[in-house]
C-alpha cells in the first residue's frame, strides 16, 4: 500500500516539475523573440516550412469538410424548410469553428511533428550543447523564430481553409441540390459578422502559440527524463507532441469559444 | 586599431595598420582597404604590419580578399613589417606561399 | 593556482540524481599546455568534460577560471566564458540542415559583424586545416563520421579560441588522419598558444600529444602528471591501466564463462 502511494505521489512531483520547466520553457520561447540578430530570414523559413508542407492537406481537408458541412447541412435545414441558410450554415461552421481547429490539427501533425523530430535529433546528436558552448541561445536560434513564423503562418492558412471549404459547400449546395448561387453567396455574407472572423484569428493565434510550444519542448527535452538519448526517444517525444498538442488544440478551442460567445 | 592609406605613386598604396587587428576590428577597415584596392589605376599595394600586435584568422581572411580584388586586375599585394606572430598567423592558415613569405623569416619555428 | 593556470579543479564532486559519479576530482589545466583526460569508459570523463564547458552546472568553490568560481557564473559570464572556447563533441555535432562551411559561419556570423564574404574565407581556411577544405559545400551527412568529426574541429576552431575541449578526437579515424589530428593540435598549442583539454580512452595518442595526464577511475582521480610520471607511476592500478588490453580479456573471459554456465556451475567446477 505504502509503496503505491510512493509511486502516485513521485509521478505526481515528476508531473508538477515537467509543468514547471515547459512554463520556464515558454518564457525563454518569448525572451528569445526579442534576443539575437538576424531574425528575419530564419523566420521566412520557418514559414515556408509550415505553410508549404500543409496547403494541400489542408486544401483537401477543406474540400472534404465544406462538402460534408454541405451535405449534412443541407439535409437537417431542409427539415425546417430553411435550404436557402446552407451557405451561412457552412461559413459560420467554417469561420468560427472547424476552420481553425481542422488547420491546427492538420499542421500539428504535419510541420508539428516534423519540428519536434528535427529538435529532438538535434538534442541526441549534442548539436544544441554545441549551440550552447558557442555562447548562442538555443531557444532564439532554433524556437523563437518558429513561434513568430506559427503566428504569422496560422491566420492565413486558417483563412486559406475557409475559402476552400466554403467553396465545398458551394460545390455541394449549388452543384448537387440546386441551390441559387446567389442565394448561397448571399446567405455567407449576411450572417458572417466581424466578430465570428475575430474569433478565428484568436482560435488560430491560441492554437498556434499551442503547437510550437508543445512540439518544441517535447523535442528540445528528448530522451534527457529518461538519460537515453537515441532514435527511439525521438520518436517517442514526437507522438506525445502530436498526440498532447491535439488535446490542447481541443481543450483551448472550447475555452476560447465559451469566453467569446 | 588604427589605419593610414598613403598614396606613395600613381599605381601604390601603402596601408599602415596599427594595434589589434581581429574580427572586432575587421569590419571597420576592410570597406576601406578594398575600396581603395579598387580604385582606378593601382597595381599595388602594401599593407605594412610593423605596428600591428596581433592578427586572427578574421584578419587573415581580409587580407586574402584584398589579394583577391588586387589579382583580378593583375594586381600585386605585398605585406612587410611581419614579426612572429603575424607570420606564424599566416603560415597557420596555409597562406605563407600566398603571400611570399620568407620561408626563414622567424626564428625556430 | 597560480598565473599559470586557466582552470582549477577543486574537490569537484557530480552527481545524476543519487548516485554519486565523480568524487573529489582536484587537479589544474595550465596555460598553453595539453591536458589530457583519461580513463576507461564510464570512468566520469565525459561528465567531466560537460562541468568544464558549463553544461553541467557545478556547485560553488569547485570549479575555477583563472580565480573565478564558474559555479557562481551568471548567464553573462558563462556567455563570456565560452565566446573564448571551443567545444569538440564526440559526434561532431554539426547542424544537418546547412553544409559545413555554413555550420562554421554560425558562431561568426553570431558573434561578430564579419561580411558574410570575410566569413566564407575563414571557413575554407579552417576546413583545410583539418584537410577537409574540397568538402566545403558538402552537407553533413555527405561526410564520414571521422569528416564529421574534423569539420566539428574546424568549427570549434572559427574564433580562433584560447581555450580549445576535444572530446574522443581519435574515436572514428584511420591512424593517419588520427596522427594528422594530434599533430594540428600541437601546432595550435605552438603557433597559437592554445590551451587544450582532450578526453580519450587512446593511450598512444595521449602519450603523443600530453604536457599533462590527468587518469580517471571509476569517479575518482588515480593519478595526474606528465607522460614520464605517469609511465613511472609505481600505482598497481596504474600500471593495470597502462597494460589493460591484457587484463581486460582475462576478466572478460571470467565473465563470459559466468555468463555462459551461471553462477551455481561455476561453484561446482571451483
Amino acid at each position: 500500500m505504502l509503496r503505491f502511494v510512493q509511486f502516485v505521489g513521485s509521478r505526481a512531483l515528476d508531473n508538477v516539475e515537467g509543468l514547471g520547466r515547459m512554463g520556464v520553457f515558454f518564457a525563454h520561447l518569448l525572451r528569445g523573440i526579442f534576443r539575437a540578430p538576424g531574425k528575419f530570414r530564419p523566420v521566412l523559413k520557418q514559414i515556408q516550412f509550415i505553410g508549404t508542407r500543409s496547403f494541400f492537406v489542408i486544401g483537401f481537408t477543406a474540400l472534404s469538410t465544406g462538402m460534408v458541412l454541405g451535405l449534412q447541412g443541407h439535409y437537417t435545414l431542409a427539415k425546417f424548410g430553411s435550404e436557402s441558410l446552407l451557405g451561412a450554415a457552412v461559413a459560420l461552421s467554417l469561420i468560427r469553428e472547424l476552420g481553425p481547429v481542422l488547420t491546427g490539427l492538420m499542421v500539428t501533425g504535419r510541420a508539428g511533428s516534423a519540428m519536434c523530430a528535427e529538435i529532438g535529433i538535434m538534442r541526441i546528436d549534442e548539436q544544441i550543447d554545441a549551440l550552447e558552448c558557442m555562447a548562442i541561445d538555443p531557444h532564439a536560434y532554433l524556437t523563437s523564430p518558429k513561434l513568430i513564423a506559427a503566428l504569422i503562418a496560422f491566420p492565413l492558412l486558417t483563412a486559406y481553409c475557409n475559402v476552400v471549404g466554403i467553396f465545398g459547400g458551394y460545390l455541394v449546395g449549388v452543384g448537387l441540390f440546386g441551390l441559387n448561387p446567389g442565394v448561397y453567396m448571399n446567405s455567407v455574407e449576411t450572417s458572417v459578422e466581424w466578430s465570428d472572423v475575430h474569433m478565428g484569428i484568436v482560435k488560430s493565434c491560441c492554437f498556434a502559440v499551442l503547437m510550437i510550444w508543445i512540439c518544441t519542448y517535447k523535442g528540445y527535452f528528448t530522451g534527457v527524463d529518461e538519460g537515453n538519448f537515441g532514435p527511439e526517444q525521438v520518436s517517442n517525444s514526437t507522438t506525445r507532441a502530436v498526440v498532447l498538442s491535439s488535446i490542447a488544440i481541443l481543450l483551448c478551442d472550447y475555452i476560447v469559444t465559451s469566453i467569446m460567445t | 586599431m588604427h589605419l593610414q592609406l598613403e598614396r606613395t605613386s600613381p599605381g601604390e598604396i601603402v596601408c599602415y595598420l596599427q594595434g589589434t587587428v581581429d574580427r572586432q576590428t575587421v569590419p571597420a577597415i576592410r570597406r576601406k582597404l578594398l575600396r581603395s584596392a579598387r580604385e582606378t589605376g593601382v597595381s599595388q599595394m602594401v599593407v605594412d604590419l610593423a605596428k600591428v600586435s596581433a592578427l586572427d584568422t578574421a584578419a587573415v581572411a581580409m587580407l586574402v580578399e584584398l589579394l583577391r580584388v588586387l589579382a583580378e586586375k593583375r594586381g600585386k599585394l605585398r605585406l612587410v613589417g611581419l614579426n612572429e606572430q603575424t607570420t606564424k598567423m599566416i603560415r597557420l592558415s596555409r597562406l605563407d606561399a600566398l603571400f611570399h613569405l620568407d620561408p626563414h623569416a622567424t626564428s625556430g619555428s | 593556482m597560480g598565473e599559470r593556470c586557466v582552470i582549477d579543479v577543486v574537490n569537484l564532486n557530480s552527481f545524476y540524481g543519487g548516485r554519486q559519479v565523480l568524487h573529489d576530482i582536484t587537479f589544474s589545466i595550465a596555460r598553453n599546455e595539453v591536458t589530457v583526460i583519461m580513463g576507461v569508459s564510464g570512468c566520469g570523463k565525459t561528465t567531466l568534460l560537460r562541468h568544464l564547458v558549463g553544461l553541467k552546472k557545478t556547485g560553488p568553490g569547485q570549479l575555477f577560471l583563472e580565480g573565478e568560481d564558474i559555479g557562481g557564473f551568471n548567464v553573462a559570464a558563462m556567455n563570456r566564458y565560452r565566446r573564448r572556447i571551443g567545444v569538440l563533441f564526440q559526434s561532431g555535432a554539426l547542424f544537418n540542415s546547412m553544409t559545413v562551411a555554413e555550420n562554421i559561419a554560425v558562431p561568426l556570423s553570431v558573434h561578430s559583424r564579419l561580411a558574410a564574404e570575410t566569413i566564407r574565407i575563414i571557413a575554407t581556411i579552417k576546413l583545410h586545416q583539418v584537410g577537409l577544405s574540397q568538402f566545403r559545400d558538402y552537407m553533413p551527412s555527405q561526410l564520414s563520421g571521422g569528416m564529421q568529426k574534423r569539420a566539428g574541429l574546424a568549427r570549434a576552431l572559427a574564433m580562433d579560441p584560447e581555450i580549445l575541449f576535444v572530446d574522443e578526437p581519435s574515436s572514428g579515424l584511420d591512424p593517419i588522419t588520427a596522427a594528422g589530428l594530434d599533430e594540428l593540435i600541437l601546432e595550435l598549442r605552438d603557433t597559437l598558444g592554445m590551451t587544450i583539454i582532450v578526453v580519450t580512452h587512446e593511450l598512444e595518442s595521449a602519450f603523443r600529444i600530453a604536457d599533462q595526464i590527468v587518469m580517471l577511475d571509476r569517479g575518482r582521480l588515480l593519478a595526474a602528471g606528465t607522460v614520464e610520471q605517469i609511465k613511472a607511476n609505481p600505482d598497481e592500478r596504474v600500471i593495470q591501466f597502462l597494460q589493460r588490453q591484457a587484463e581486460q580479456k582475462q576478466d572478460d573471459n571470467q565473465k563470459y564463462l559466468e555468463r555462459l554456465l551461471g553462477e551455481s556451475e561455476l561453484h561446482l567446477q571451483a
